[in-house]
């Protein structure tokens, strides 16, 4: 039993629909408790219309029946879907109910592609959920319809719409795409994909590890060119922005547009470097997603010159550069409460508790509704970069 | 199934097998009631699914309440170890060091969908602990697949409340409210009553959940339940300390409400035979213009927080033809609303619809109105029915509710071409 004070990292059912939720024609259907699903669906209201639940009642919990689930899957395949996932939950993971089977059986009836995932281990986090969603699509991805590839056209994969700023990031590069390279950007305005597009793109930009075994998938099917990025800071922007004009033979050196969003990011940044500066034996302490953390750490101790800077992390994420595993949450905010850094970029949970002792950006949110939050200030790429730089030049 | 064919919830059959969100989960009606209480310590025991957003709950209601002192909270995440070698040894240390850590505290465990699914004898281990620590620990189970709603979260925890209180001399001329969730519940027409006659209001629960109004629940005269929630607790506080109840959570039942003022005039000896009488006849007049705007037209149900018969039997009596009631949050206690309103009429009974199978079953049975908040107001008038809420938050009651839900029945707008 582990015993969490603050939050407990998310689950690994919470990281998997929050993946799956990213593709516009992907529906998953539950098999237990209604509530799981309700609070997870709710907190990124809007944002998820296609994870059901059938609920499980007591009956079934008792003799193992899965005859309601069956008709919830019959009901769900009549709609115009690209995919089907049959999701075990806690409770019918521990009764041992198969949804393998279930899925074969009821794929003789249907064309759409039906995926199950059961026998999940209850320890592991978000970050697995994601694999495991991820990997899930790689290893299904010629049974989905796949168009003809279009030239000119870039995919994001593994931007979450729901994450802090969420849509705002995804709208700030997919300007950067279109306004500077010229490209079209194939998600939809919420930032989601439709599993069709993962055929059709010119090139893929990837914004997390954990969706880097899809695009490996992409690239080996389609032939199309796949790049992770971490578009925090303009040297991670610029660096997007060649490789993406390097995969779709595209160029934005003349671009007024890139100029202009180029230097307002440099000067940002050289005012928060000077600011920075100012203050002395600066430590800055991010405490954020494996990737996000480990770019944002790059921009700070290579673009603003922080001497010091602090990665803690305590999610089974493996990748990310130097990154300081922490065993819990609980850890996390007793590592601030020892060594205070001058600016700590957490959770609103974090910053609760560390209230008055330290300068703390939000850099994500997991206690607000989600809705809203997402729609602030881009803090990734060009014009990102000088509404990060502010913010933190307005903490000190 | 029809209304004549109803016997038990778990029995109304399902309009949608797959549903998106889901119902909410009776953990977390516990979490609404026990978060604001301090010197309270509440364990979530089950797995992370659950715990996580029960405790991230408890921490935005934090976060909302900056000045306000809270419950201590933990969330106690069960992991592979504990499904192969139990849970009793990991429970006991922790319990333990909970009681020993805050002496003061009293301790609620609860467990969720996935505790009992492993059948661990948690009671057990419990009552040993309270035994040889001589504290109260209480055990508050959840299991989402057994309930029909979230209500039964609240309940039990707020029954639960009740069992660790101790007996306390009885403050003359004072009452409680139970079941207010929302602001607003101290000023419901029957405390304004009772306030005019020199009573004072002195506990509003669960919606002012502090420590203080906890120890106030048995130290008043009598309570006046004025929500479902509250209705258990109300009997708890009666057969633990004898504080008697008057239930006005019957909100849209006319005899209810006369009985509760006519059994608050014996309790406290004030004469509401005038008022009643005042109120009665103003209500009739109220009801026939209703009944002018409403006789034969047909409507769907889908308010969620009253008594689902009563409220359609309601307006029944108003000459309106309930064809379908889509049931979700809250269910009639008793079933004698449900035989009058067959007298009515034999409608339909769903639940778990989905808009879109709510709006199909509209273009099939092209109901006058719809009453309740499932569906958007523009998608009910597109289907050329007029949309209607009845007032919802649980905090109104006495004629006063009647009267409220009588003047949206009657607004003119409603009337317009929808």
């Amino acid at each position: 039993m582990k015993i969490h004070e603050r939050l407990p990292n998310r689950s690994l059912r919470s990281g998997f629909l929050e993946a799956v939720s990213t593709f516009s024609d992907l529906a998953v259907l539950e098999f237990g408790p209604e509530g799981t699903t309700h609070y997870w669906a709710s907190t990124i209201s809007g944002i998820s219309p296609l994870i059901f639940t059938s609920g499980i009642l007591e009956t079934e919990v008792i003799f193992g029946k899965t005859t309601r689930y069956e008709a919830a899957v019959r009901e769900l395949i009549q709609r115009p879907l690209g995919g089907l996932i049959l999701l075990s939950s806690c409770v019918s993971d521990i009764i041992n109910s198969d949804l393998c089977s279930i899925a074969a059986q009821i794929q003789k009836e249907t064309s759409l592609p039906l995926m199950a995932v059961d026998k999940l281990r209850l320890d592991w986090d978000y970050t697995q959920g994601f694999h495991l969603a991820y990997d899930l699509i790689a290893r299904n991805l010629d049974r989905f319809s796949h168009p003809e590839p279009q030239p000119g056209t870039v995919g994001i994969l593994g931007l979450h719409p729901s994450d802090y700023r969420g849509v705002s990031d995804f709208t700030e590069l997919k300007r950067m795409l279109e306004e500077i390279l010229g490209l079209c950007c194939l998600n939809r305005p919420d930032g989601t994909l439709s599993l069709s597009d993962l055929g059709k793109a010119s090139c893929f930009l990837v914004l997390r590890h954990e969706a880097m075994p899809l695009a490996q998938a992409i690239s080996d099917r389609f032939g199309i060119s796949c790049r992770l990025v971490q578009p925090y800071g303009p040297a991670a922007s610029r660096q997007m922005l060649d490789l993406t004009a390097h995969m779709t033979d595209a160029s934005y050196a003349d671009n007024p547009v890139f100029r202009l969003d180029w230097e307002d990011a440099l000067e940002a940044v050289s005012l928060l470097r000077a600011k920075l500066r100012q203050t002395g034996s600066c430590h800055v302490m991010i405490h954020a997603d494996a990737d996000r953390a480990a770019a944002l750490g790059r921009f700070f101790r290579e673009e603003c010159a922080v001497p010091r800077v602090t990665l803690p992390n305590c999610t089974q994420e493996k990748h990310g550069d130097g990154l300081l595993r922490l065993p819990s949450e609980d850890a996390v905010l007793q590592l601030v409460r020892q060594d205070t850094p001058s600016v700590l970029l957490t959770d609103e949970v974090c910053a609760q508790a560390l209230s008055g002792r330290t300068r703390v950006l939000l850099f994500s949110a997991p206690l607000l509704l989600k809705r809203d939050i997402n729609r602030h200030a881009p803090f990734m790429g060009l014009r990102g970069t000088a509404v990060l730089a502010e913010a933190i030049l307005n903490l000190l | 199934m029809r209304l004549s064919e109803y016997q038990k919830p778990a029995d109304i059959p399902q309009c949608c097998l797959a549903v998106n969100p889901g119902r909410h989960c009776p953990m977390f009606g516990v979490s609404s009631v026990l978060r604001s209480i301090e010197h309270l310590t509440v364990i979530y025991l089950g797995t992370t699914d659950c715990v996580y957003f029960a405790q991230k709950a408890f921490r935005t209601f934090e976060a909302e309440h900056p000045d306000r002192r809270c419950a201590r909270v933990l969330a106690a995440e069960l992991t592979e170890q504990d499904l192969v070698f139990g849970l009793q040894k990991s429970l006991t240390k922790l319990i333990t060091h909970e009681l020993e850590q805050f002496p003061d505290h009293a301790l609620y465990l609860v467990t969720s969908c996935s505790i009992e699914v492993i059948s661990e004898d948690i009671q057990g281990t419990v009552e040993i602990l309270s035994r040889k620590f001589n504290r109260p620990i209480t055990l508050i189970p959840t299991e989402n697949f057994k309930t029909f709603s979230y209500y039964t979260g609240i309940e039990n925890a707020l029954a639960a409340l009740a069992c660790n209180l101790n007996p306390v001399p009885i403050l003359p001329k004072t009452f409680g409210v139970l079941g207010a969730r929302f602001e607003g519940g101290d000023r419901c027409e029957p405390v304004r009553r009772l306030q005019e006659y020199g009573y004072r209001l002195l506990c509003n629960f669960p919606f002012q959940g502090t420590k203080k109004g906890l120890a106030q629940l048995n130290a008043v005269s009598f309570h006046l339940v004025i929500d479902n929630c509250a209705v258990k607790l109300a009997q708890e506080l009666k057969s633990r300390f004898g504080i008697e109840y008057v239930r006005f959570d019957e909100k849209l039942n006319q005899s209810s409400v006369q009985q509760a003022y006519r059994k608050l005039s014996k309790m406290t000896g004030l004469d509401f035979a005038p008022f009643i009488e005042e109120q009665e006849r103003a209500l009739q007049k109220k009801q026939e213009v209703a009944s002018r705007r409403l006789r034969g037209k047909t409507f769907f149900y889908s308010q969620i927080l009253l008594y689902p018969f009563e409220a359609c039997l309601f307006l029944a009596r108003l000459g309106a033809i309930p064809t379908c009631i889509f049931l979700s949050g809250s269910l009639d206690r008793t079933d004698c609303a449900r035989k009058a309103l067959l007298q009515y009429a034999d409608p339909e009974l769903l639940r778990n619809a989905q808009s879109d199978v709510i709006l199909k079953r509209m273009q099939q049975l092209h109901p006058d109105f719809f009453i309740g908040g499932m569906l958007s107001q523009a998608a009910v008038r597109a289907q050329q029915v007029r949309p209607l809420s009845l007032p919802v938050l649980p905090l109104q009651c006495g004629y006063e509710f009647m009267f409220q839900s009588l003047e949206r029945l009657t607004e003119v707008e409603v009337y317009e071409n929808p």
